[in-house]
């Protein structure tokens, strides 16, 4: 696998999504967190660093030790295993296993995407929830999610093999810019919820953002919670 | 469950398709099909019957009863059960399994799409296939999908649930009707989960009975899962 956190990415990583709310995620993943949490691709702790200042114990697993070593500046107390969150396991079980801002679409297969499924599900207590927060299938071929002074954002997508490329170009404080591409796999919430199924877990709830407004079929995204049975 | 195809829907069914090519279909299905077919949603055996022709051993599973008496006018020898494909049960075991047109949508959940899966699994002999035709989920929300002097065709798609409802405006004996029929729209990627469910692998996919290649401008596909 290739890592597209490294270096750069994972030095302005946070500056990058400071615009991104944290307080409704942390407040949405509270009450699921009283046996602890897991976070798959913690990153730099956007996320894991206020949810453990709410008193949860908190676990991570990620691929980049780049983005790992920007979580370290802020606490030790977080203990993450470095690897691919498909395989690498942690001790212990947890009520709640999480995986946000779209992160599940970074596993470039379906195959890699259940077996994602079923590492969260063996590290989930029994009746413990697996939340993610996913976009939906792209409505074209082409399509401009973002246009500002600083940034752009394209989203190239094959519907018959549902291989997403995203290009990210932005504006660095030289004024020059930089082009990021990664290849991802887009998938729609009833495949995951057959992933889940796969992985013996169950749809629980399924929401259009974290302050649980509904999911309808104007929605963006969804935030989905898997129960294990 | 409400049985969409009864009564007129039956009766028209053979001339309402008889622009639908069934030699492609057949020179698809008949080399899988050695150790006898089962097909699911077999209608007015649109395909069975001249697949049967081919000295192929038959057996239907069908909802509407009124679309296998249109079946019983054409031949007594294809053997029928009259019932839903998520759960009916025929004797025997098939080399092929199959379900054409977009049938599986009619079934409209996934906990039942699942179920067909199974149930076609529980059919096949190992190493048989399961062969399903249908159309790709719709990009926009209402799709014209046919537009003539005698009928409009106006797919509605919800996104959250994959609802589809086909709206059929069609001019019958000087007279427009409609038909409004629930679907559950599914891609490709999720049957190849309920195939994995099922203990079924994906082994081909085409754009078309022709084999034209899959790509992502097809409407369509036609994939073939073997039981493992």
């Amino acid at each position: 696998m290739s890592d597209t956190f490294a270096g750069d990415v994972a030095a302005r990583y946070d500056a990058a999504v400071a615009h991104i709310p944290v307080e409704p995620v942390v407040d949405f993943l509270l009450p699921l967190a009283d046996g602890g949490a897991l976070e798959l691709a913690i990153g730099t702790g956007r996320i894991a660093v206020p949810l453990a200042a709410r008193g949860v114990s908190i676990t991570g697993i990620d691929l980049t030790p780049d983005m790992v070593a920007q979580l370290r500046q802020k606490t030790d107390n977080i203990p993450v295993a470095l690897g691919d969150m498909t395989t690498t396991t942690v001790d212990g079980t947890f009520s709640l296993v999480y995986l946000v801002f779209n992160t599940i679409v970074n596993l470039t297969t379906q195959e890699a995407q259940v077996a994602c499924f079923r590492n969260a599900a063996a590290h989930l207590a029994p009746g413990g929830c697996f939340v993610i927060e996913a976009d939906l299938l792209p409505g074209g071929a082409r399509t401009v999610f973002a246009l500002s002074d600083g940034y752009v954002g394209i989203d190239a997508y094959d519907a018959d093999t549902q291989r997403l490329v995203t290009y990210h170009f932005r504006q660095l404080p030289d004024d020059s810019w930089e082009r990021t591409a990664g290849p991802c796999r887009a998938t729609s919430p009833a495949e995951l919820d057959l992933m889940a199924r796969l992985a013996g877990l169950e749809l629980r709830e399924r929401w259009g953002d974290w302050d649980q407004s509904p999911f309808r079929a104007k929605s963006t995204k969804h935030v989905s919670v898997w129960q294990k049975t | 469950m409400t049985d969409w195809f009864a009564g007129d829907i039956a009766a028209r069914y053979d001339s309402s398709t008889a622009g639908m090519p069934v030699e492609p279909v057949v020179d698809f299905l008949a080399p899988l099909a050695h150790g006898g077919a089962l097909e699911l949603g077999i209608g007015t055996g649109r395909i069975a019957v001249p697949l049967a022709e081919r000295g192929i051993r038959v057996a239907g599973i069908d909802f509407s009863p009124d679309m296998v008496a249109e079946l019983r006018r054409k031949t007594a020898e294809i053997p029928v059960a009259i019932g839903d494909m998520s759960a009916t049960r025929v004797e025997g075991t098939f080399s092929l399994v199959y379900v054409v047109f977009n049938s599986i949508n009619n079934v409209t959940s996934q906990d039942g799409q699942v179920d067909v899966f199974a149930n076609a699994a529980a059919h096949l002999e190992p190493g048989g296939c399961f062969v399903v035709e249908v159309g790709v989920p719709n990009r926009q929300r209402l799709e014209v999908f046919d537009l003539s002097d005698t009928h409009v065709g106006v797919d509605e798609l919800d996104f959250d649930t994959q609802r589809l409802v086909s709206h059929h405006f069609s001019l019958v004996d000087g007279e427009w009707r409609r038909i409004s029929m629930p679907f559950r729209s599914v891609s490709p990627a999720e049957l190849d989960l309920m195939a994995r469910l099922a203990g079924m692998k994906l082994r081909e996919r085409w754009g078309d009975w022709d084999r034209s290649p899959f790509t992502a401008e097809s409407t369509k596909h036609v994939s073939v899962w073997e039981k493992e």
